[in-house]
């Protein structure tokens, strides 16, 4: 009872953080470049390559069972410079996220309460999350779970509902792809529908047995990403058979389309009780789990002292939260006032398609660790598979910078800018340690 | 394991037990929170619990022998090579650092692990 329970908590960690608002505004952007058949195809293929990549994080986890996975990863297959590049990345892209994520959500507040202030709300959600985890309050496990089976089934109800109603969109409508041109754009297809699965490797710290780590966790995140690809094809197919393509591809918020479409107005409040579930499931834990990060950093001297700091109240990293959250609230107002929310998009799928591929290789690298038998997980894919997996990924994420010829300016800057952060960062620390050895081994001399 | 790493490793949990409970921030630390915290040292299979209740650290018990309670929901499982949670337990290893460094896990609920992380600035004071 108590191992089932479990899985549904993992399985509702992965695919909750994977599930959040800014991913229909990444499924517009696919209608805004292919036709249904090749976005599900996108999607299908997209799910299968996160599957693989999966199976190469529960090998990790297996080896390094609730480690911070990117850093000890990183750290133990290329060394501390390379992790903590891999980090700051996956930082940039937490904080470029929570930008999308709050303004999209100010975006479906809007269509619920019209005259509503952008800036007002995305300001208040950002209070909210980060005093709700400075006050180091955390989803109770069940509510937890109730939440994420409440985002998805309000999206499969809907996407069922839409696909099985009578049709107002035809289904096959693409109005300036044809086959050839979408087979071309297939690989950055991939990449943007590789953005819709981010955050399922987020439950590998969470395994609350040894034993999990053998099967429960890497199981969990097929599940979950099983779980997504259904979602969201479906949601394609629904939306696809109801609303123009067109206005999906021209909307921030597809979702709200749908729903007004299928529900009237009450349509618009339940994408917004949507968005709110999606809120509690993805932008917390990713505030809560960043800022963890900021403070690992901290505590092993890559990052100033400061920057460790936990309340031994409320047991929360204190600096972390508050660094994350003004970021995030710097990343959404540049969003929205740039509407900058597909070049984000693009942006976070390029990185997150370059941090994947990195550990697919850390997997290859550590391969045959040592690791006790009874939490030993295998990663059954061939070596030259995973080895083309890491190299597809990365013709995949550069490709998908350029899918939108619209925000490909915007997406390119904003790469360079925030690979160029990322390296910044990385020199720092890397002096900070030095000069903290420097200074050890003169106190010992 | 010889008996002499043995009694060197209990020796360093029983000066922990003092340790936590002469330190008034560390009991206000864990106010409702009442914990096994079980030690699974890899090289050496052998497995310590230490308990709190009631703000108190009663004991350091060997419990290699004893399967029964890994599955409970209110146990905190460190599992790492001996020497690795003795220099967590003398201080001399920050259990952060450890968990980066991929030589200690840690299996529980997200707010143990900071709690545990807590424990070990306030008794040694780290940061």
């Amino acid at each position: 009872m108590n191992r089932t329970r479990d899985l549904i908590f993992y399985v509702s960690v992965g695919a909750g953080m994977a599930l959040a608002t800014s991913v229909f505004t990444m499924i517009g952007g696919l209608f805004a470049v292919a036709g249904t058949t090749w976005i599900v195809l996108s999607i299908v293929l997209a799910g299968l390559s996160c599957a693989a990549i999966a199976l190469s994080i529960g090998e990790l986890a297996s080896m390094y069972p609730s480690a911070p996975g990117i850093r000890t990863y990183f750290k133990a297959a290329f060394g501390s410079g390379p992790s903590l590049l891999a980090v700051y990345l996956y930082l940039t892209f937490a904080v470029i996220v929570a930008g999308l994520e709050s303004f999209v959500f100010s975006s479906v507040v809007r269509m619920a309460v019209p005259g509503m202030s952008s800036v007002v709300t995305v300001l208040l959600l950002l209070l909210t999350v980060v005093v709700t985890n400075l006050a180091g309050f955390q989803l109770p496990r069940g509510l937890q779970i109730g939440s994420t089976v409440g985002a998805f089934l309000l999206v499969l109800v809907a996407s069922a509902w839409g696909v099985l109603n009578s049709t107002t969109a035809p289904l096959s409508q693409t109005p300036t792809m044809n086959a050839q041109d979408s087979l071309a754009k297939l690989p950055s297809l991939i990449g943007m529908s590789i953005f819709l699965f981010t955050g399922f490797e987020w439950v590998t710290p969470l395994g609350l047995r040894p034993a999990a780590y053998r099967r429960q966790i890497p199981g969990s995140m097929l599940i979950g990403l099983f779980v997504l690809a259904v979602t969201y094809a479906g949601f394609v197919l629904g939306a696809a058979n109801q609303v123009a393509p067109q206005r999906l591809a021209n909307s921030i918020a597809p979702q709200v389309l749908l729903f007004r479409q299928l529900y009237g107005q009450a349509g618009v409040y339940a994408a917004l009780a949507l968005s709110i579930l999606a809120i509690f499931s993805t932008f917390n834990a990713g505030i809560l789990g960043g800022s963890q990060l900021i403070y690992l950093l901290g505590r092993d001297g890559s990052l100033p002292e400061w920057c460790g700091t936990l309340s031994l109240r409320a047991a929360t990293p204190t600096s972390g939260i508050i660094i994350l959250g003004g970021l995030a609230t710097v990343s959404s107002i540049l969003v929205l006032t740039f509407e900058l929310q597909i070049a984000a998009a693009l942006i976070g799928a390029t990185i997150m398609c370059g941090v994947y591929s990195g550990f697919v290789l850390c997997g290859l690298k550590l391969k045959g660790g040592r690791v006790p038998p009874s939490q030993k997980f295998a990663n059954p894919i061939p070596r030259l598979l995973q080895a083309l997996l890491a190299v597809a990924l990365l013709i995949v994420g550069y490709q998908t910078l350029f899918s939108e010829p619209a925000a490909v300016h915007a997406a390119i800057v904003g790469l360079i800018g925030v690979i160029a952060v990322a390296m910044l960062l990385t020199f720092y620390s890397n002096s900070l340690r030095q000069r903290a050895a420097r200074q050890a081994l003169g106190s010992l001399e | 394991m010889s008996t002499q790493t043995l009694h060197a490793y209990v020796g360093v949990l029983e000066d922990f037990k003092e340790r936590f409970n002469a330190n008034p921030r560390a009991k206000k630390l864990v106010v409702g929170w009442n914990r096994m915290i079980l030690l699974e040292a890899l090289d050496t299979q052998s497995r310590h619990t230490l308990t709190i209740c009631d703000e108190i650290l009663s004991e350091v018990r060997d419990a290699t022998d004893d399967k029964s309670s890994v599955d409970a929901d209110e146990v905190v499982h460190l599992q790492a090579e001996q020497q690795v949670l003795r220099e967590i337990f003398s201080g001399k290893y920050n259990p952060a650092t450890a968990l980066t460094d991929g030589v200690l896990a840690v299996f529980s609920k997200e707010r143990d692990k900071v709690k545990l992380e807590a424990l070990a600035m306030v008794i040694w004071r780290l940061g």
